[in-house]
């Protein structure tokens, strides 16, 4: 596999705040990457960090394998970046927008490319308008817009959805979910939004207060090795006996006549469900805590 | 002032080693009078260089309108005209005082190497602006060669004159004017000046008293041909 | 570097507030020019005082020439405005508008999005200073005539010739535009800092004044300064309008105005190349 981006021992404080502490992030060609945080955790930080918007105190940033500090100018040719709300010239309308950043771009952008462009993210049409006549949907199309003209290998997009209806929501994602899919693009995207990700990321990077939180796939991250798993029964006085000296014990977390918690992978669920029915305990319902969100919350909830 | 006249004029008298010419002086002062004013009107083509310390004229080309006895205009094909003030005229009808006078023969005297008849002329009228002039005269051609006019307010006027092709009309082909100025200053934050490095020099200039020179160069005068006064206005 | 250019004046000239410098500049030389027709005589009787005490001055004085002498005088003040209006906006207003942070993901160096930056705002400037010439000189020629021209000093009175005149403008106006590249420079600096661009214009404008009032006092510990300030040098396009041209000093000006601009250039340059862009 390609390694698209690779950051390694990012470090950044602003005065005696640590924006960024120690962070490792690894993209490979082709992925969805979800940078997951609450707001403030420091994704916007590292995100401007890889654009090199803002210099890292420590670390070393790598793009498509090179330093990205020696080549930058080269290497921004290959990066199409929408950076927190989606602003562009309010006084220019929508393809002026796309035409001024596609010469910045460092590429020769066709005007066939701008409308196919254009097309892409439902904005045919409304290019001759003055962007101050968009809704914030319509602009965060434009941004994608601007950050897809040249065709860059690299996307990265923070917060792309953020502010829209639900409706626009989706769109963005079936379009990110589109653009990585059909047109084979890297992906990094962050959110705060932990069901987006989890929707439209393979890998994932959780971080709070600066620090790594947990990295992986997002499966993974979502099958945890410990869910608390609920198992509610009818009133059942022997159930202490049945669990008794078996090896499921030490999973408990509370045992009531009505009602057993415990802690343990998710993928027991069907055994310990089998070995509660041939004891002859009467389960009404089993209900996993083990989504995305609770996790996420249990991560970075102090 | 009557008395500093009439004690000018006592003085003049009693110094005067020539007073026996005293009434030739009367003859000789009526007759240049006659003689000057007898131009009505002229226009000459002019040479005007100013020299004054606070100012920075170029040399005006022109044409010099007159009309006796005090209007002057000088016109220049759309430019702007610079002229002493009216009390202090460039011509000489102007420095000799019209109305009664009082003239007192100083007799003859050298002056650049010329003998020439000094007379001073003091106006009998209270409310003339000169006090008192005196004339260096080239008695053979009755023409006036320098001239020293004292005034009430513009202070002293000295004028040198030098002809050549209209002396039968007593106009000079060149004029040179030495007057006392007035100090001239506006406030600096008005005027914003631009710093040069030339402030160093203005301390001097204002320790010196102001004096002017004008010369004015003569050629091609037309005389007597009727000026309208409304030709001077504006 | 062109087409990026063409591109930032494009963004310049597709903002209305653009063209209120334009509006604004045409607005005061007509006010001026309305003022002098109906009382003229009068402002230039009470300048003239010193002068018409002992001298009789006819024609033509306040002609063209001389109104635009006067529009100039009055516009040395509002002009780094007008160019700080859009200088001191080209970076901060794009960081406030939150353009700047997509701009600067794009493969151009910042060193390069200063001197495009520096270079659109010069042209701007030079647009308004040849609009200025229209409106002030031209104008004022087409209203009020041609005509030889006074010019009054604190100490000296000038008189220059008609014929002698246009040239002088030109170098004027040559001057002034040098000038305003430092205004440039000053508000690029101040722009490159803020995140929004009302500080930079209004600093821009704050150190103007200061400076400019510092330069006009006749105080000798600020005698010791002046020749440093900026300020000082600006009004350097006076010079063409005395007699004889002050050429070295004028040149000095230049100089002192050229090490500013660039000086102010470079130190935007190096401090923007280090800037975290959080905007």
């Amino acid at each position: 596999m390609d390694i698209v981006l690779e950051a390694k021992g990012l470090n950044k404080s602003f005065g005696n705040q640590h924006a960024v502490i120690d962070l490792d992030i690894r993209v490979e060609k082709g992925q969805v990457y979800g940078l997951l945080g609450q707001n403030g955790a420091g994704k916007s930080t590292l995100i401007r960090m890889l654009l090199g918007l803002i210099f890292p105190d420590s670390g070393d940033i790598f793009l498509m394998g090179d330093q990205f500090n020696s080549k930058k100018r080269h290497l921004l040719k290959n990066i199409g970046a929408i950076i927190e709300r989606p602003d562009v010239y309010n006084y220019l309308d929508g393809f002026e927008n796309l035409n001024f950043f596609a010469t910045l771009s460092g590429h020769s952008v066709k005007k066939e490319r701008i409308y196919e462009v254009l097309k892409m993210v439902g904005l045919l049409g409304r290019e001759k308008d003055k962007v101050k006549t968009y809704s914030l949907g319509m602009k965060q199309r434009l941004g994608i817009a601007i950050a897809l003209v040249h065709d860059p290998a690299l996307l990265i997009l923070d917060e792309p959805t953020n502010g829209l209806d639900p409706q626009g929501i989706a769109d963005i994602r079936n379009l990110i979910l589109q653009l990585s899919k059909e047109h084979n693009k890297t992906i990094l995207l962050s959110s705060h939004l932990l069901h987006e990700v989890e929707q439209m990321a393979s890998h994932m990077l959780i971080i709070h207060k600066g620090k790594k939180i947990k990295e992986g796939l997002v499966r993974a991250i979502i099958q945890p090795e410990e869910s608390i798993v609920e198992i509610s029964m009818l009133i059942y006085l022997k159930i202490e006996d049945v669990i008794k000296n078996t090896p499921w014990e030490k999973h408990i977390v509370e045992i009531n006549p009505n009602k057993i918690v415990l802690k343990m992978n998710q993928t027991n669920i069907p055994y310990i469900n089998q070995f509660l029915v041939e004891k002859g305990v009467p389960i009404t319902g089993i209900h996993s805590e083990n989504s995305l969100e609770n996790y996420f919350l249990n991560l970075t909830n102090d | 002032m009557k008395t500093l006249k009439i004690f000018l004029l006592l003085t003049a008298i009693f110094i005067c080693p020539n007073f026996a010419l005293a009434k030739n002086a009367d003859e000789l002062f009526n007759e240049l009078r006659q003689k000057i004013l007898q131009v009505k009107d002229y226009v000459a083509e002019v040479n005007l260089k100013i020299d004054v310390a606070y100012m920075k004229v170029p040399l005006l080309k022109g044409k010099l309108y007159f009309k006796a006895p005090d209007l002057m205009k000088l016109e220049r094909n759309g430019g702007i005209s610079i002229l002493p003030k009216k009390n202090i005229n460039l011509t000489l009808s102007n420095l000799i005082p019209t109305g009664k006078v009082t003239v007192i023969d100083m007799g003859t005297t050298l002056y650049k190497a010329k003998s020439l008849r000094l007379i001073k002329v003091v106006p009998d009228d209270e409310k003339s602006s000169i006090v008192l002039t005196k004339i260096w005269i080239d008695e053979q051609n009755l023409l006036v060669i320098h001239a020293e006019t004292t005034t009430y307010e513009e202070g002293s006027l000295i004028m040198d004159l030098e002809y050549n092709h209209f002396v039968n009309y007593s106009l000079p082909d060149k004029v040179k004017i030495f007057m006392d100025l007035k100090d001239y200053k506006l406030p600096q934050g008005l005027t914003m000046d631009y710093n040069d490095g030339n402030k160093k020099q203005e301390n001097i200039k204002k320790t010196l008293k102001q004096k002017g020179t004008i010369e004015i160069n003569y050629k091609n005068y037309v005389i007597n041909k009727g000026i309208s006064t409304n030709f001077f206005k504006g | 570097m062109i087409k990026p250019l063409s591109l930032e004046l494009y963004k310049i000239f597709k903002r209305p507030r653009t063209y209120i410098s334009f509006g604004l500049v045409t607005a005061i030389a007509l006010v001026i020019q309305l003022a002098m027709c109906s009382g003229g005589k009068e402002f230039l009787s009470f300048g003239m005082q010193g002068i018409t005490e002992q001298f009789a001055i006819q024609g033509n004085v306040l002609n063209g020439y001389l109104v635009a002498y006067i529009i100039l005088q009055s516009l040395l003040i509002h002009i780094p405005l007008l160019i700080a209006l859009v200088a001191g906006d080209s970076i901060a207003g794009e960081a406030n508008m939150g353009t700047l942070r997509l701009v600067l993901t794009k493969p151009i160096s910042r060193s390069r999005l200063v001197i495009i930056k520096f270079t659109a705002s010069i042209i701007y400037s030079l647009l308004l200073i040849i609009w200025l010439a229209v409106v002030a000189l031209f104008l004022s020629l087409f209203l009020f005539g041609k005509g030889d021209m006074i010019n009054m000093k604190s100490d000296t009175f000038i008189l220059l010739l008609q014929d002698d005149i246009m040239w002088r403008y030109f170098c004027a106006f040559a001057f002034a535009s040098l000038a305003m590249t430092t205004i440039v420079s000053l508000s690029l600096l101040l722009s490159a800092f803020a995140e929004n661009s009302i500080g930079p214009i209004m600093a821009t404008m704050a150190i103007v004044v200061v400076l400019t009032i510092l330069s006009n006092l006749e105080l000798p510990l600020f005698n010791l300064i002046k020749p440093y300030l900026f300020t000082t040098h600006m009004i350097g396009w006076k010079g063409f309008f005395d007699d004889p041209v002050p050429y070295k000093a004028i040149r000095n000006s230049a100089l002192v105005l050229s090490f500013y601009t660039l000086g102010l250039l470079l130190m935007t340059i190096i401090y923007f190349n280090k800037k975290d862009i959080k905007s």
